[in-house]
This record gives structure tokens, C-alpha cells and sequence, in this order.
């Protein structure tokens, strides 16, 4: 009779890292699909083809080069055969890290560039560091920076089909596009419908805004993801749009455009999310997503390039363990303290992007509100009519 | 609120099914053929004064002994003679200690009764009673009762905690069935005792046979009251009580918040102590779990064997089990399953050894954000194990009571628990050390 002395409590919870995981893929699936959906229908074939196997070499690259490092460590073990290589590798979780990568970058990225990518996230990401949950910085957001530095200028967002025809998405993302013109309203060649359900091309994840928030939702719900980090990173940006496009005249229009282009919202739902690089005191987890939400409409607005999601991604990162320095104790201690001034650091932030408005293009209401047509007044927001009664 | 803190407590996945493994069943009668009577105060580990010797013919009811420091007696739980010594495993101390064992002559003579005392009776003399009849915490801790009521200055309300939060345990719901009588006559003395103006019963939602017979408790007095808490882990824990019932929150003992808390079971024995005079030698024990053949409530005298129970309920199951005095969450498995269940013990959990395939810690702050004590139990392991001195004191694990729920969330099985529980030795130490050169600078 053998009495088992490992430390109480006896009951487990069923739930595991490896489920919420599993979860977090399958949240990453449907995303992966709808953007196959969307580059066979409004690309062209090779496009669809090739987010398919962008995917699929980044998770492999990603998972090989996890298992060569566990291969030192796993030929000291007294039974290594491969089952054991393979499950160290499946609670590694490389393969996440790998299809988050992949989803960030755009269709028309080269093979080559994807596998020196997952390399560079893997080993300097992650394993450099000691492996799962000892990371620093997100190590997908690590390759994206580094694609972003290295081979930026030789993507493109779109491919030639096989005949030689072009495709829509060639260029530049709308993103880029719009910042280009001085974030003008007007200079939208997108239709509305499209920017909002994100039917537009960009990063492979980056397509269906729709599908992101519902994914977010549901992996909130889950408890797969924090709500905290995703909600006060949401309300910093779009509070900080808003505040921008007071001066557009169309303050909501400008916000909903805001969010729903580029990398924010699936850098909410699933990177600046990564639990092993953010916060864990609920506090730390709001001030976390309100930083990230301020460094990425800086970086929009004032910086070189208007992609601030991934550079925002990694300074956060770099604030966690401050964070959890400033808050260390009990998470009701000194409360009211702790709250005020994280509202403040908030609107500090706030008021900081109010200077943003300089450099954002006025939108002339003239030019709108010239023919007082039936159509114009329904394609115009409702804060519009108030305007119109305004000025007649 | 649970926003921006922790949310402090959480719904067991297996409460319901592992309650179900004894609700309803019958009770069985268990007579072992020796009690072991350990000679230690379980408070302080102090051995206790000795009334009887070895050779000696005792009654049940005789004392045997009595607590060092406040002289609350140990009684002999069956009639017969002290054989001899012998040294066994005690599973609140958690080392060997000298136990009498007590041969059963299966005679079962009785002591004489004490006077018998009712409402009318002065506040000394139910006092006094506690002391006698040895009224303790039955909730785990065994710290004797009657410190509570000696100073009831602005209390205004009993609490009466039924809820045995913890999984598998079903003894307090087994006698809130069947000592409807007790616990209203021993909520209306203590009511008279403490001078409060309501006392209340708490126990948890879900259970419409408590309802039922408790609908009308409040009839012939109007200030006895029923509460239904949430069915949450650790709702059963005093300060989680106060807060939920009451919406108060204090310091470090409840008459910070005008309450008193007791355990239903202090509550049962200290009226039949009172109208009946008994003093209590037998108790109804829970032995539950996966591990076990015969999953049940056990009626046996106090200090029997934990071994001797499982074999009479048919042995364990499987060959690997863990064993805990208690329930599955806050208890520490034994070594030695032979050791005794004392007057306060409210069950044997024994479970089928888990099998943990444990990865490192994902920072994803479940703990945090379960923790009852509003802890970090995250960062808390961070700090022990990078030997931070320093962060562990600012991280206050002293303030940690063990429950448990961090190791039960984690979605990694770690151990978070067991390195809180280490940090919190080491840190209590140092506190203590602070502490004492404050007071010498003074």
C-alpha cells in the first residue's frame, strides 16, 4: 500500500494549458479560413493558394526548429523515442506562435522570407529565453518586426495570377494609403461596407474585422484570452481615434475606420493577449492594454510608418515586469490609489492625442453638403444632419 | 469589483458529483476494538496533563486529561482499560506522538451526565459548559469555543456555518437533517450568551431538503434567520462568509465585523451539552471519495484509526491513493493512514493519486484572479523560486489560509499552492524578525 504524499488540493480543474490552447487554434483556424475564403473569391487563385501555403510552412519552420533545440535535452532522456520529442513539442506550443506569424504577414511574402522569419521568432523570441513561458516578447511579434525591418519593401500585398493578370490587392494597404493622404476621409476608394467587415487586402489575419471581434467574444467568454487586455487596449485606441476625428467632422466614422484597418484588432485578440507576456494583477492587465493602446496611436500618427500594432506589441512587453513590480501585493491594497492613477496615466494619454489632429486633413463639410439629395443624406452619419440643420 | 481585483472564489467542477457519493446513504455504526487517545494539544503541541494512568479502567466520558494552557478536557470516547502507550501518527501535527490506547470492553458504560442547563441558566455557567464539555472549532482548527464569547461587546450577529464548501464532505448536511432541534436551541443560547440580535444559519444553495425543514425557523424565535449562500469554494471560509452575508469586511477577527462565526457542529454539541448534559463521544464522519469501495457517513467513537474505518468499509480501491483528513482542497495527505480522528475532524477524503503532467507557468493569472485572499500566488512562486527576498515580502504571502484554489485552477498543475505555503514559512520568520526589532527600538 502506497500513500501518495504530493501536496494538496487533490481536485484539479480539467482545464489545462493544452486546451486553452487548442482553443486559441481554433480560433485561429476560423480566421485562417475566412481569409482563404476571401483570397479565392476576391483574389485570384494563386493567392488562395498561397495564403494556404504560407501558413503551412511557417508552422512547420516554427515546430522543426522548437524540436531541434529540445533534441539536446531529450538525448539524455533514459526512453527517448520520438512519441516523447513530440509531445515536449505539442506543450511547447510553437505551431500557435508559428500560424499567428504567418497570419500577420501579407500573401505576397516570399517562402524563403517566411522561414527566416520563424526562425528569428522562435530562437530569438522564445528559446533564447528558455522556452515556453519564460519569453519576454511575443516571439510571433518578433519575426513580424523583424520581417518588418528587413523585407518591408519587397512585399507585396497582392499576386500576379498564373495567366499574368493582376491582382485587386496590389499596392499598398489601405492603411498605408489612407495615412498617405493625410488620413482624408474622402480619399477612400474602399466602400464603407467593405473597410468595416474588413474585406480589404492586408495581413492574412488582418481580413474580416467581423470575424475577429465574434472570435474575441467567444475566446473572452472562454476565458482563453483576458478580456481586460483586449477592452482597455480597444477603448484606448478608439478614444484616441475619436478624438482625432473631431477634426474629420465624421469623429465616429473616423474611429470605426480606425479600428477596423490594419493590425488592431487581431493584435487585440490574439497577440498583445499572449498570457506569458502580459501582466497577470488585473490592474496591470488594464494599464497594460491602455500603454499598448496609446504607443500604437502614437506610432499611427506621429511615426515613420503607420503599421504601430507589432512596435506597440513589443513595447508593452518590455513594461510587463514593471508593471508587476509597481503593483506586487495584495490586488486590494491601496485600491483606490492603484485606480486613480491609472486613469490618470490614461488621460495623460488622452489629452496627449489631442495633438495628433494636427496633420490629420480637415474634410471640407462643404463639399458634402453641397446637393442636399436624398442619397447623400442616407449615405451620411446621423451626426451629419445636425450639422445640415445647423447650417441652413 | 472583480474587474479590477480578484473575484475570490470559484464553482468546483466535481462539488456536486462528489456530494452525491454519500447524500442519502445511510448511516453506518462502526465499534473498532481499540481507540488510540493522543496526549498532545493539537493548538500548541504541547503534551497534556495527565488525570489516569496506564492500567486503568475508564468509562466513556472519564477524563483523561486536560489542555495545558486553557484546561479544556480530553475524555475517553469508549469504556474499558488503558492497555498501553504507543506512538503514532497525528495528522494535524503531522509527526509521531504518544497516543493511550484503549481497550473496548464493547460495554459502553457512561460517565454521569452533567447538570443540564437551558436558557434560563447564568452566562458563567453556559461559559463554563464550553470549557467542560470541551466545545471546539469543528471546523478543522480546533480552537477551543469559548474564547470566542469571552468578550461579546457590540456583536450583533451569530453566524452558523453549514456550508462544508469543500467537495465530497456531506457530515454537516447529514446533521442539519437530523439535528433540527439542537441547532435551533443551540442558536437561541448562543444568541443569549453573545447578547446579539439575529443569528443566522448559513448553508448553501441547492438544497431543498434543508429548505424544507428549515422554512420555519424562525417561528418561535424571530431572530433566528437562514441564509443560502452561493455554491462556491471557499464560501465556507469565515471572512468569505462575513463578506457574503453580512457585506462586511474586517481585519483579522470577525467581532471587528460585530459577528461571530461557528461551526454547525459546535453549535449541535454545545446544546446537547447544555439540555442534555452529554458530553460528546461520538461524532458522524464522512469517508468519501474515488479511492474507497464503500463511499459513506460513518457514526464511530472519537480517536478511532483511520485504517481501521477503511478496512470496515472494504479497503481501498486502487493501489495508489492519496489520504487526507478532511476535505480534497485544504487538507495534506497523511503518511500513515493510521492515524486517529479527533474531535474535530470532519471526514477521510481518500482519492486515486493524480497523475499531474505539469508545464511551466503561462503567466496567465488564474491564481490571481481566484485568490480569496486577494494575493498573487503567481508572482509569489516567481519570487521563491528566484530566492527574491525582497518581492515575497512586498507580495504578503503570510496572508495566504491555504485553501488551496490556485493549484486546483492552474491550468499548468503546478503546485502554486505548496510554494505559497513555502514562502509564507520563510517570510513569516522574517516578519517576525521585523517585528521583534521594532519592539526593541521602542
Amino acid at each position: 500500500m502506497k500513500l501518495a504524499i504530493n501536496p494538496n488540493p487533490y481536485v484539479r480543474s480539467p482545464r489545462s494549458t493544452f486546451k486553452i490552447m487548442m482553443e486559441l487554434l481554433l480560433g485561429l483556424l476560423v480566421v485562417w479560413l475566412c481569409s482563404i475564403i476571401y483570397y479565392f473569391t476576391k483574389g485570384n487563385a494563386k493567392e488562395g493558394l498561397f495564403a494556404i501555403i504560407n501558413v503551412l510552412i511557417s508552422v512547420l519552420s516554427c515546430s522543426l526548429v522548437e524540436i531541434l533545440f529540445f533534441i539536446p535535452k531529450w538525448k539524455q532522456e533514459a526512453n527517448h523515442d520520438i512519441k516523447s520529442l513530440l509531445k515536449k513539442e505539442l506543450n511547447s506550443f510553437g505551431y500557435i506562435t508559428g500560424i499567428i506569424l504567418a497570419l500577420l504577414m501579407p500573401v505576397g511574402v516570399a517562402w524563403w522570407q517566411i522561414i527566416i522569419c520563424s526562425i528569428v521568432a522562435i530562437v530569438v523570441g522564445k528559446m533564447l529565453f528558455g522556452g515556453f513561458g519564460h519569453n519576454i516578447f511575443n516571439p510571433a511579434i518578433v519575426g513580424r518586426i523583424f520581417a518588418l525591418i528587413c523585407f518591408n519593401t519587397s512585399f507585396s500585398y497582392g499576386l500576379k495570377d498564373f495567366n499574368g493578370s493582376e491582382s485587386i490587392n496590389a499596392g499598398a494597404t489601405i492603411l498605408t494609403e489612407w495615412a498617405g493622404n493625410g488620413w482624408d476621409l474622402h480619399a477612400f476608394n474602399t466602400p464603407k461596407w467593405d473597410v468595416v467587415l474588413g474585406n480589404y487586402a492586408g495581413a492574412l489575419g488582418e481580413t474580416f474585422s467581423i470575424v475577429l471581434v465574434i472570435v474575441g467574444i467567444i475566446l473572452c467568454i472562454r476565458k482563453v484570452i483576458d478580456y481586460r487586455i483586449c477592452l482597455s487596449y480597444l477603448v484606448m485606441c478608439s478614444l484616441s481615434a475619436l478624438i482625432v476625428g473631431c477634426r474629420t467632422y465624421y469623429p465616429i466614422k473616423f474611429m470605426i475606420y480606425q479600428i477596423c484597418t490594419g493590425g488592431i484588432l487581431f493584435g487585440a485578440v490574439f497577440c498583445l493577449t499572449d498570457p506569458v507576456t502580459s501582466p497577470t494583477t488585473p490592474l496591470g492587465k488594464i494599464l497594460f492594454g491602455s500603454i499598448a493602446g496609446f504607443v500604437t496611436m502614437l506610432i499611427r500618427f506621429r511615426g515613420s510608418s503607420a503599421e504601430g500594432v507589432a512596435y506597440s506589441i513589443l513595447t508593452v512587453n518590455m513594461l510587463t515586469p514593471l508593471i508587476d513590480n509597481l503593483l506586487a501585493g495584495r490586488t486590494t491594497d491601496k485600491f483606490k490609489t492603484k485606480a486613480i492613477v491609472i486613469g490618470a496615466i490614461s488621460l495623460v494619454f488622452l489629452l496627449i492625442s489631442c495633438s495628433y489632429t494636427i496633420g490629420v486633413k480637415q474634410s471640407d463639410p462643404d463639399v458634402n453638403l453641397k446637393p442636399v439629395s436624398k442619397e447623400v443624406v442616407e449615405y451620411h452619419e446621423p451626426s451629419l444632419e445636425n450639422l445640415e440643420v445647423y447650417y441652413e | 469589483m472583480s474587474i479590477f481585483t480578484s473575484m475570490g472564489h470559484k464553482h468546483l467542477h466535481n462539488i456536486h458529483k462528489s456530494k452525491e457519493l454519500t447524500y442519502g446513504k445511510e448511516v453506518v455504526t462502526f465499534n473498532p476494538k481499540e481507540v488510540f487517545v493522543p496526549l498532545v494539544d493539537p493548538v500548541n503541541s504541547k503534551p497534556i496533563k495527565l488525570n489516569v494512568a496506564i492500567g486503568d479502567y475508564v468509562k466513556e466520558g472519564t477524563i483523561i486529561g486536560y489542555r495545558e494552557d486553557n484546561m479544556i478536557p480530553v475524555f475517553a470516547t469508549v469504556s474499558g482499560k488503558i492497555v498501553r502507550e504507543e506512538n503514532l501518527f497525528h495528522a494535524n501535527i503531522g509527526r509521531n506522538v504518544k497516543h493511550f490506547v484503549i481497550e473496548n470492553d464493547e460495554k459502553y458504560e457512561k460517565e454521569p451526565p452533567l447538570k443540564i442547563l437551558n436558557e434560563d441558566s447564568s452566562r458563567e455557567e453556559l461559559l463554563q459548559r464550553m470549557i467542560d464539555a470541551a466545545i471546539l472549532g469543528h471546523g478543522g482548527a480546533g480552537f477551543p469555543m469559548f474564547i470566542k464569547y469571552r468578550k461579546t461587546d457590540g456583536i450583533d450577529t451569530i453566524l452558523v456555518n453549514a456550508v462544508e464548501c469543500e467537495p465530497y464532505l456531506s457530515d454537516d448536511h447529514h446533521s442539519l437533517l437530523i439535528n433540527k432541534e439542537y441547532v435551533i436551541k443551540g442558536m437561541s443560547l448562543l444568541l443569549k450568551l453573545s447578547g446579539a440580535k439575529q443569528a443566522i444559519l448559513c448553508y448553501k444553495e441547492g438544497n431543498p431538503d434543508v429548505d424544507n425543514i428549515y422554512q420555519d425557523i424562525s417561528q418561535n424565535n424571530p431572530n433566528l434567520k437562514t441564509y443560502r449562500v452561493k455554491n462556491v469554494y471557499p464560501s465556507g471560509w469565515e471572512r468569505h462568509l462575513v463578506k457574503e452575508v453580512l457585506k462586511r469586511t474586517y481585519d483579522r477577527l470577525p467581532s471587528e465585523a460585530h459577528a461571530i462565526v461557528n461551526n454547525l457542529e459546535s453549535v449541535v454539541r454545545f446544546a446537547k451539552a447544555c439540555y442534555d448534559g452529554q458530553v460528546i463521544t461520538r461524532k458522524i464522519v464522512t469517508i468519501s471519495g474515488e479511492g474507497i469501495n464503500n463511499p459513506s457517513n460513518v457514526e464511530l467513537p472519537i480517536y478511532t484509526r483511520g485504517s481501521d474505518v477503511i478496512e470496515f468499509l472494504g479497503g481501498y480501491k486502487y493501489d495508489d491513493v492519496s489520504v487526507s483528513f478532511g476535505g480534497p482542497m485544504c487538507s495534506r495527505g497523511v503518511m500513515d493512514d493510521k492515524a486517529v480522528f479527533l474531535s474535530y475532524t470532519s471526514g477521510l477524503t481518500i482519492l486515486p493519486r493524480l497523475k499531474l503532467n505539469t508545464i511551466p507557468c503561462l503567466r496567465c493569472g488564474a491564481c490571481t484572479d481566484h485568490c480569496p485572499s486577494y494575493l498573487q500566488p503567481v508572482e509569489i512562486k516567481a519570487a521563491y523560486q528566484g530566492k527574491n527576498n525582497e518581492r515575497m515580502m512586498a507580495l504578503k504571502p503570510w496572508l495566504c489560509i491555504g485553501c488551496g484554489l490556485c493549484s486546483y485552477i492552474c491550468p499548468s498543475k503546478i503546485d502554486v499552492s505548496d510554494f505559497v505555503k513555502k514562502a509564507k514559512m520563510v517570510t513569516s520568520l522574517q516578519l517576525k524578525k521585523q517585528e521583534a526589532m521594532k519592539g526593541g527600538k521602542k
